[in-house]
């Protein structure tokens, strides 16, 4: 199930981090320590309740071994869309 | 755009007009009844000041007996975790946080209270045993309220092996924001500036009661030079930080 974040308006970021964790065969704390990052913040991320900076996704993406949007991509909500 | 300004603005000009309307009403009130109010106000203050000690050692060891339950409970919880339930880690952490407020809230009214038993003292060689007894008893529960939170960031630093800092270094709160990384300084910006934002609303606020309190009995001008000492260096403060901030990369950050 794709972790969402809706705190930006408008816009919802989804990502299949845990997908991509449980692929590389490791917990959150190894992977937050492998990007520079908390456990915490990983977890965070993985639950869509944090968006994480362009150079913390380059990171985690470099080390899933993908493109930054295999792991992140984002929706425009369909008010905002239709309203534009 | 236009019609959002006049409408801000007569807002404004109605919260003035209620009030300076309210002014009026507690200042006529407060006229009526200036010799009760001052009896009142003069008997609470006194037993705010014969209290301060046992407020101090209530709330203080109180507070300290909750963080160490907290505390205790994370302790325990860590010790049974596998390595692998990340969850689990959220709720150990959730632990520590309330052992940490129960703490902070512990410090400020030991010292507030402190402070308030010794201004209470009569400077009389007879009672210089109360002064004794109640400076030992701040630094006591300061002591173990500082041994517990040290105990809580060590927990914290087991369960994020990434974080520095000891509680009893000077340098403690430069080496752990430095050790957080760029989610957890955004909860502690955010957190930092409401923060702000309710000591702004809380200072006038407090001068305000302080203001009313000394028409009906003389409190002299500490506790507004007080309050309004720790108003100025806030704001001060957030200001000169924000203006530097403006100068310098906020990826930057020191």
């Amino acid at each position: 199930m794709a972790g969402i974040s809706r705190k930006e308006k408008g816009m919802a970021l989804y990502n299949h981090l845990k997908e991509y964790r449980a692929r590389l065969g490791i917990n959150q704390q190894e992977l937050g320590s492998l990007v520079g990052a908390s456990r915490q913040t990983i977890s965070l991320i993985e639950r869509g309740d944090y968006s994480p900076s362009v150079t913390l996704a380059l990171k985690i993406a470099r080390v899933c071994q993908c493109n930054v949007e295999d792991i992140f991509w984002y929706k425009e909500e369909e008010g905002e869309e239709n309203a534009r | 755009m236009q019609d959002k300004r006049r409408k801000t603005f007569w807002k404004f000009v109605g919260l003035m007009v209620v009030c300076a309307l309210g002014g009026g009403v507690v200042g006529f009130v407060i006229g009526m009844k200036n010799e009760s109010l001052s009896s009142v106000i003069t008997m609470l203050l006194d037993f705010i000041g014969r209290s301060g000690f046992y407020v101090m050692a209530l709330i203080g060891l109180g507070s300290f007996l909750l963080a160490l339950h907290y505390y205790y409970v994370g302790k325990r919880l860590f010790a049974r975790w596998d390595g692998e339930e990340d969850a689990k880690l959220d709720e150990i952490e959730g632990k520590i946080s309330f052992a940490l407020l129960f703490i902070s809230v512990g410090f400020i009214f030991t010292i507030v209270f402190a402070g308030i038993g010794l201004a209470d003292f009569k400077h009389d060689a007879a009672d210089a045993w109360v002064l004794i007894i109640d400076v030992v008893a701040m630094i006591v529960i300061t002591l173990l309220l500082t041994m517990l939170q040290r105990r809580c960031v060590e927990l914290e630093i087991a369960l994020n092996p990434e974080k520095r800092g000891d509680v009893l270094d000077r340098r403690f709160q430069k080496d752990w924001i430095e050790s957080c990384d760029e989610q957890e300084r955004l909860a502690v910006y955010r957190s930092s500036y409401r923060a702000y934002q309710v000591s702004q609303k809380a200072a006038p606020m407090i001068i305000l009661i302080m203001i009313l309190v000394s028409m009906v009995t003389n409190i002299g001008a500490i506790p507004f030079l007080a309050v309004g000492g720790v108003w100025l260096i806030q704001s001060m403060t957030y200001m000169k930080s924000a203006i530097k901030v403006e100068q310098t990369s906020i990826n930057n950050e020191r």
